[in-house]
């Protein structure tokens, strides 16, 4: 009977038949197979590194080269600078300066932050630092955490306090950091951004693959007649779109399982700190539930923007064979997103406030590489990230319209493979005829 | 009751595919529509299935708007559909949720029908508990499993592509045998068939499509009366060519069997009786019969075509 609860059956249908098929266990085995051993991997080959470079000296590297103190405290700290010279800052340089000293300009084109201490009802530490310079906000957060950690012995010199008392104390300590520049926000580790905007081209090629293949399945073996006269095209389609997705992030989430689980049985101390550093520092994240919704909502309307590409390639064609014709569109589109996105990415442009970064970072089909990461890691502004969500939904939407105005003409379809502007007739005829009617 | 398809028109482009079909299947049996291939039959069971839009007209069910989710529906479609690489009972599970059954129902329902199309073996597993595959199964057994799934939830209008089409003649005795069973379940059933034979044997009411029209409509034994009994199978033992060329016959076909012999007028066949005893002609076989579906179906459709 045809009707919109279809949706389950179809979805649940989907989802069952395609993780039973052999090419996606196949896929997920060798996924988590390759995640459980990345770990491994990455170990020997560091440790072969290592012996040109060992990992002290690596975990030692420190970019910021002198601190600017201004104490206006009033309790001593400019005066216990020595204890803020250890371990990998065990080198750097204090210069006291006063609150009249233009603190952006003392920073400016150089690798030297500024720090200012207050105390109001807690101890306030404000840094300035110059982005356009080597210093990454990750430096600033690890140097942060060390003044942190070392601000009890500071007070327990100064004061003579008890350990005890310095915990209580130590969590008031209230950090503010600040960064000049043209930057408005900072990039993202390279190799972060590289391996995200792979993942979603792995998830994007195994879900436009796997839909555009059974939809193209569906139709040659007339087994849509069947189904359609029991859900509607738009219900057939939507649960396949979402079923197959379902399956292809299970993958995923298998294979991070295998990594995250190779990583606390094989990974050594510099894997660990690099995974906590850059996968799972939820400090230099922007967790917070606008922002992960946000997140989400991008993704996963993203995928239904290609899912649905991917399906109107698989019913523009009648026969599995001739897909690969009808694919390239969804190809293209696929390589010019990724290609666009690892350019402005791996170039640092993206890092840059300009018309052509922000259109990057909201045009669809670009903006599912790029936003959602800088959203997670809070280097895109809010404003941004809701415009490139809202942008991404709205094309979602407007394109499961346009799918299911063409797609139940086009599964009836039978003869050569239906171009861009077959498609195009098709739903122009499709809203002719609605408007006649 | 039933079903009335008014005035249906379906183009595609500029070319009516439908043009004006009406009917109605005002009782439980079987309709048949016949046509010539791209007559429109398939065009017009896809606008009763309400898989594709129509430009103008009606279809009907009780008196309302057919609504497909309103309808208890079993169709078997003409080029048969099965997902090749997945499990039989995994698609008729899935056939049936569709159709809003619950699993134990469908469960008994694929248990009596693969019983009934004698296919337990493989809807269900084999010793080593492992499913059986639609490309796994002969043409013959798709169908079986396809007209399962058309019938799984015992529907209430049956629209039936073809069924016969490919079918061994065992396998074709059990289809017509399983459809008399439905008949006589007083179900609605619209048949679509190139086997006029099969036609005859079940359906009761036609429409003879061509070219996206009705060529002809009706009760069938109402409209092979209209044609009289215009038909004669003659066999003689002796020559009687002489005595067939007196005559000015329709049609005039000679046979191994003896002359199959198409009448101007029922009274030609009296005549020629006479002429045939005035000659002592010694006859082995004389027998007037009303035209066959299929003779009509040639005719109606040539003529359309003639147009």
């Amino acid at each position: 009977m045809k009707n919109n609860k279809g949706f389950l059956d179809v979805f649940s249908f989907t989802f069952i038949q395609t993780f039973k098929s052999k090419a996606i266990i196949i896929v997920t085995a060798v996924l988590c197979v390759l995640a459980f051993a990345s770990v491994p991997m990455v170990n020997h080959f560091g440790a072969s590194d290592e012996n040109t470079r060992n990992e002290d000296e690596k975990n030692n590297e420190n970019s910021i080269k002198k601190v600017f103190l201004c104490d206006k405290s009033g309790i001593g700290i400019d005066k216990n600078t020595d204890i803020l010279q250890d371990g990998k800052y065990k080198n750097i340089k204090y210069e006291i300066v006063s609150e009249k000293e233009d603190a952006k300009k003392l920073v400016k084109n150089t690798n030297n932050i500024y720090m200012m201490t207050s105390v109001t009802d807690r101890i306030n530490i404000e840094f300035i630092y110059d982005d356009n310079k080597d210093i990454t906000s990750m430096d600033v957060d690890e140097y942060s955490d060390f003044v942190c950690e070392k601000m009890p012995d500071i007070e327990k010199k100064i004061f003579g306090i008890t350990k005890e008392q310095n915990k209580i104390i130590e969590k008031n300590i209230n950090i503010e950091k600040k960064w000049i520049g043209q930057k408005t926000h900072k990039g993202i580790n390279n190799s972060v951004m590289m391996s995200y905007i792979c993942i979603i081209i792995i998830i994007l090629t195994l879900c436009g693959e796997t839909i555009s293949t059974s939809v193209a399945m569906e139709k040659s073996t007339r087994v849509i007649e069947y189904l359609t006269i029991n859900v509607k095209p738009i219900v057939l389609i939507s649960g396949k779109v979402i079923g197959v997705m379902s399956v292809i992030i299970s993958q995923f989430l298998a294979a991070s399982v295998c990594f995250f689980a190779s990583a606390q049985m094989n990974g050594n101390q510099g894997t660990k700190k690099a995974i906590a550093k850059y996968v799972l520092n939820s400090e230099s994240m922007n967790i917070s539930f606008v922002n992960v919704l946000i997140v989400l909502v991008t993704l996963i309307s993203g995928v239904i923007v290609f899912g649905m590409l991917a399906g109107l390639a698989g019913a523009a064609v009648s026969r599995v064979e001739a897909l690969g014709e009808s694919m390239k569109i969804y190809s293209i589109i696929l390589v010019i997103g990724a290609y666009a996105a690892m350019f402005l990415a791996s170039s640092g442009e993206i890092n840059t406030l300009t018309p052509k970064t922000i259109a990057a970072f909201i045009f669809p089909v670009t903006s599912l590489f790029l936003t959602p990461v800088y959203a997670v890691f809070g280097k895109v502004s809010i404003t941004i990230a809701i415009a490139a969500m809202t942008a991404m939904v709205i094309t979602a939407i407007v394109l499961v319209i346009f799918v299911s105005k063409v797609y139940e003409g086009m599964i009836y379809y039978k003869g050569e493979t239906l171009r861009l502007k077959d498609i195009i007739t098709f739903s122009k005829d499709k809203i002719k005829e609605e408007r006649d009617v | 009751m039933g079903l009335k398809i008014n005035n249906i028109v379906k183009k595609y482009g500029d070319k009516t595919v439908v043009n004006g079909i009406s009917f109605a299947i005002d009782n439980p049996g079987v309709y048949a529509l016949l046509g010539t291939n791209g007559a429109g039959k398939t065009t017009t069971i896809r606008i009763i299935l309400g898989m594709i839009d129509y430009e103008s007209g009606s279809v009907k069910w009780n008196d309302k708007d057919i609504n497909a989710s309103d309808i208890n529906i079993g169709y078997l479609a003409e080029e048969r559909g099965l997902y090749p690489k997945y499990s039989l009972m995994d698609q008729l599970m899935y056939f049936g949720r569709l159709r809003g059954m619950n699993t134990s129902d469908i469960k008994k329902a694929i248990k009596y029908w693969s019983e009934r199309l004698e296919v337990e073996k493989y809807v269900y597993p084999d010793k080593k508990k492992k499913y059986m595959k639609a490309d796994q199964l002969s043409k013959g057994n798709q169908q079986k499993i396809q007209l399962m799934a058309a019938l799984i939830s015992n529907p209430e209008l049956i629209i039936l592509d073809e069924p016969l089409s490919g079918l061994d003649p065992v396998n074709a005795e059990l289809f017509k045998s399983i459809i008399h069973e439905e008949i006589n379940k007083e179900k609605y059933i619209i048949m679509s068939s190139h086997q006029m034979s099969t036609i005859e044997e079940f359906c009761s009411d036609i429409t003879i499509m061509n070219k996206g029209n009705a060529v002809l409509q009706g009760n069938l034994n109402e409209i092979k009366k209209s044609y009289g009994r215009i038909n004669l199978e003659l066999k003689c033992d002796n020559d009687i060519k002489d005595i067939i060329s007196r005559f000015e016959f329709a049609n005039t076909e000679y046979t191994p069997d003896g002359y199959s012999i198409r009448l101007r007028e029922e009274e030609q066949a009296m005549s020629l009786l006479k002429e045939l005893m005035n000659n002592n002609i010694d006859i082995v076989n004389f027998q007037r019969r009303e035209p066959s579906l299929h003779e009509i179906f040639i005719e109606k459709v040539g003529e359309s075509n003639e147009k």
